[in-house]
């Protein structure tokens, strides 16, 4: 049988146009990248683990559900500071459920977005962001900088469905009306397809960033930032003057920003470059994210729960609150947040469908960012499979719906034992 | 030209900062980066030897960390043996 629209399970992307054809044991993915076809397969694949395993004399056994959660919540209960590691490739509402059995538990709760844009998270809170729709980038970017990312790699289809080659109503040539820099040390094909390239040493990103600042200021830097980014003055003068005679700019960065030295202090600086940039014409930073849904845990779930964008411990049995930065979600992106969650309270499948069809109908691809198309598609593909569970019993719920079940009853369970005092 | 001087291996052993870590891994010439450079795509292997600093973040220092390179003959891991025999075994 054939399924369209079926939502990508892989990057930040989160491409919803793939079509599968699921049967026999197979499965086949059209209009998916090299990530995308692989990890369809893991639904088929031998290595997938399709019930829970107990370590009996050092071999892992089968067991029942009943079983492994009583055990789960054994370890979990008597273990003097446990860290609840979240993966990113599971819905928000089990990231909220992990959160709150941490608190109850006085555990350390982190996840594997920590290590990913982690620090540009916080460097987001750090100094405001201005961002924009992947519509706005089709249809008015005139101007598309790449920052410490190979998108061609390691994001293969934003470029042809986002930023550079679709035509969109104001960059009716695609490519053509658009201008590419990419700032990378290292040369890839995502710096080969760009128009300017700056070829910066390994860790001076900030330095770099500081000098077109200055020259933004109308000053001239000191000479020697020549010699620590390895760029050379007038190719910085070159590559303001791209920024400041573009009608829209849009700097995409990636995570050879956050990785570098200077970690959040890094995006920190280059939003408050790109808010520079504004005073000349209209510019926006977004991150392209990886995993499947790294923007759920510290874009949506920890910065709403908790005001923090990263790893957060619960022992003194309090948080660190930072202010919560409430400029992350666009208007229609919020609307949509809210009429989401109004379908998780009613659990209808009939307005699900009604949901999905009306994003389909108002091509929602384009009013919504990276980041929040991301969790939007998580949540709802969520919501469907739950919908699934429920009507069909729970051999059918995808996985990412019994990780968070069985999370869920896994919660209950260390709250019946009811043991140890928050 | 810093792949010739190591006369072309095809297997090097890269060191960490500190000396205490090291892994070997293929090598693959491009001019992709700049002399005294080189890449290691982040995955299991260049874990062993990233800069563990995560200046308050969380997140370690991936980019940007000196390393010392010799050619070797020694066995390349796999992901399961990188576990099995630096993590568990214990360095």
């Amino acid at each position: 049988m054939i399924y369209k629209n079926i939502i990508c399970p892989v990057c930040g992307a989160a491409c919803d146009d793939i079509q599968v054809e699921f049967g026999n044991g197979k499965i086949e993915a059209k209009n998916a990248c090299k990530m995308g076809n692989a990890k369809f397969q893991e639904i088929v694949s031998s290595h997938r683990i399709m019930q829970p395993l107990i370590e009996v004399k050092g071999k892992l056994t089968s067991a029942a559900w009943d079983e492994a959660l009583e055990k789960a919540t054994d370890i979990l209960v008597s273990a003097k500071r446990p860290l609840f590691f979240m993966g990113s490739e599971t819905s928000c509402e089990a990231h909220e459920i992990g959160l709150k059995i941490g608190e109850y538990l006085g555990a350390i709760v982190d996840s594997n977005s920590t290590v990913c844009h982690g620090p540009t998270a916080m460097g987001i809170q750090e100094a405001g962001k201005v961002g924009a729709t992947e519509g706005q980038k089709k249809n008015r970017g005139d101007l598309i900088v790449y920052w410490g990312t190979n998108p061609l790699e390691s994001m293969p289809r934003q470029m042809s469905r986002y930023a550079v080659f679709p035509r969109g109503y104001w960059t009716k040539r695609g490519r053509f009306d658009r201008t590419i820099i990419t700032v990378d040390p290292r040369k890839t094909p995502t710096t080969e397809a760009s128009d300017l390239h700056v070829q910066l040493k390994p860790d001076s990103d900030f330095e770099l960033i500081s000098a077109l600042l200055t020259l933004l200021h109308g000053k001239t830097p000191h000479p020697s930032v020549e010699e620590i980014t390895g760029v050379p003055i007038p190719v910085m003068e070159e590559m303001l003057d791209m920024m400041k005679n573009c009608n829209f700019g849009a700097i995409s960065v990636g995570l050879g920003l956050s990785s570098s030295m200077g970690k959040y202090r890094n995006s920190e600086i280059a939003m408050n470059f790109v808010k520079e940039l504004n005073n000349y014409a209209k510019f926006t930073l977004g991150a392209l994210r990886g995993h499947c849904n790294v923007a759920g845990f510290n874009q949506v779930e920890l910065p709403t729960c908790t005001a923090t964008p990263s790893g957060l411990t619960s022992c003194a049995g309090t948080h660190v609150i930072t202010p919560e930065n409430s400029q992350q979600w666009t208007c229609f992106e919020k609307r949509m947040l809210m009429q989401l969650s109004l379908c998780a309270l009613t659990l209808y499948p009939i307005s699900l469908q009604i949901v999905r069809l009306t994003l389909q109908k108002f091509q929602w691809s384009a009013w919504t960012s990276l980041p929040a198309r991301q969790y939007l598609l998580r949540r709802l593909y969520f919501l469907e499979s739950l919908m699934l569970w429920n009507v069909m019993g729970p051999s059918t719920g995808s996985t990412m719906c019994q990780f968070t079940l069985s999370l869920s009853r896994l919660r209950l369970s260390i709250l019946r034992r009811a043991t140890r005092t928050p | 030209m810093d792949f010739e001087s190591l006369c072309a291996p095809e297997k090097v052993k890269v060191t960490s900062e500190n000396g205490k870590h090291s892994i070997v891994v293929y090598t693959r010439c491009t001019d992709s980066v700049q002399p005294g450079q080189v890449f290691m795509p982040r995955a299991i292997w260049s874990n062993v030897i990233i800069d563990p600093d995560t200046l308050s973040t969380g997140s370690p220092l991936y980019k940007g960390a000196p390393v010392t390179i010799e050619p070797t003959d020694e066995e390349v891991f796999s992901a399961e043996d990188v576990v099995l025999k630096i993590y568990i075994g214990g360095q």
